[in-house]
């Protein structure tokens, strides 16, 4: 899925400067267009590393679409989920909704699906 | 610095409201095509992909579910666990568990799941197909399989049959084999010498500490993904409205 997900920023960014000639923001809060903010906002939660767990929860909050917000939520913790402790891990899984946050607690919960 | 990105396609036109669907269902659907994540097709696929596999548990059919959550692409197989887990994964439903198997297809997460939920009443069964299908969760679904077994009390010949048998879990079948030897007091340690010799490693263990007897069928399994029922074309967790890019997620409910 990593490779994936890199795959597709890879692919995104390419097709960007391509498209618009305006290939960067400073602060995707600053974005206007709430969609366009929101997946600003999921292109920077895939950029960060594990160790990053606290700007994570400060940026996801700010996703208002929730299937965006989810899939750069569960996506990150499937991504790092060796590296995350396991209260900040569940505390990442509140982040999402209904079965999805389901799942997310049961993979922070389980020993054989973080190995 | 960060890409504002147009994954997947160079279309930046604005996206299109989703239109409530009444009480969760969705039209029948047409092949790659599902409402609610229209809206997010120009998205990339990971954005998307999470749409379909949160609807994943309201495609119909295994033949719906292989097509849909074939569009799903990272989220594949966590598309297909969400589909299999909840009712149709319990005893008693109308999918088999090789149907299930398949529907699982690589995501051994979901084929451990299922297995759990569906064991077989002999154990040897049980190890075998978690032999067969759990990669490397393997050893914990032979683990669970013989916690199992204890907790159904075999008795001296039981012990034996599977004592005697080959197996890929030596440790696991010799351990809970010498955790019935010496709290349930019958049989003895036998078979390959793998197994043989971590049975009398348990029974030592458990001669030793009697009181640990009562705790060996009462370590935890894991939870069930997705321990809701799913409705027929019904967002998963029992979500009723569909997702609003706007702003308001769905009401509540990725394998």
């Amino acid at each position: 899925m990593a490779l994936a997900r890199l795959l597709g920023c890879i692919l995104g960014w390419t097709c960007l400067l391509g498209c618009t000639g305006e290939a960067t923001v400073e602060n995707c809060a600053d974005l206007t267009e709430p969609l366009a903010r929101d997946r600003c906002f999921h292109e920077e939660i895939n950029a960060l590393p594990a160790s990053e767990i606290a700007r994570l929860q400060t940026i996801a909050p700010q996703i208002t679409d929730a299937m965006i917000r989810g899939a750069a939520v569960s996506g990150w913790v499937a991504d790092h989920i060796a590296e995350i402790p396991g209260d900040q891990c569940q505390q990442l899984c509140q982040l999402l909704e209904g079965g999805d946050r389901g799942y997310c607690m049961r993979r922070c919960s389980s020993p054989h699906l973080q190995r | 610095m960060l890409s504002v990105g147009l994954l997947g396609g160079c279309d930046q036109g604005t996206t299109a409201p989703v239109t409530a669907p009444a009480d969760g269902e969705l039209p029948p659907l047409k092949p790659g095509e599902l409402p609610p994540c229209v809206p997010y097709q120009d998205m990339g696929e990971d954005i998307y992909g999470y749409c379909v596999y949160r609807f994943a548990v309201g495609f119909p059919t295994i033949e719906e579910m292989e097509r849909m959550c074939a569009e799903a692409g990272p989220w594949e197989e966590r598309c297909r666990h969400a589909w299999v887990a909840g009712d149709r994964m319990a005893l008693g439903s109308e999918f088999s568990k090789e149907d299930l198997l398949g529907a699982c297809g690589t995501n051994i997460d979901c084929t451990f799941e299922l297995l759990d939920a569906r064991p077989e009443a002999d154990a040897l069964i049980q190890l075998e197909l978690c032999r067969r299908h759990t990669g490397q969760h393997s050893p914990d679904c032979a683990g669970h399989a013989m916690q199992r077994w204890f907790e159904g009390g075999p008795d001296a010949a039981e012990i034996a049959r599977v004592l005697e048998a080959p197996t890929a879990f030596p440790h696991k079948v010799g351990y809970y084999a010498g955790a019935a030897v010496a709290c349930f007091g019958v049989g003895e340690c036998a078979g390959p010498e793998a197994v043989q010799k971590r049975c009398a490693v348990g029974v030592e263990k458990f001669q030793r500490e009697p009181q640990q007897c009562r705790h060996v069928g009462k370590l935890p399994m894991h939870q069930s993904m997705n321990p809701a029922p799913p409705r027929r074309n019904s967002a998963p967790g029992g979500t009723r409205g569909p997702p609003r890019p706007t702003g308001r997620p769905p009401a509540s409910g990725r394998p």
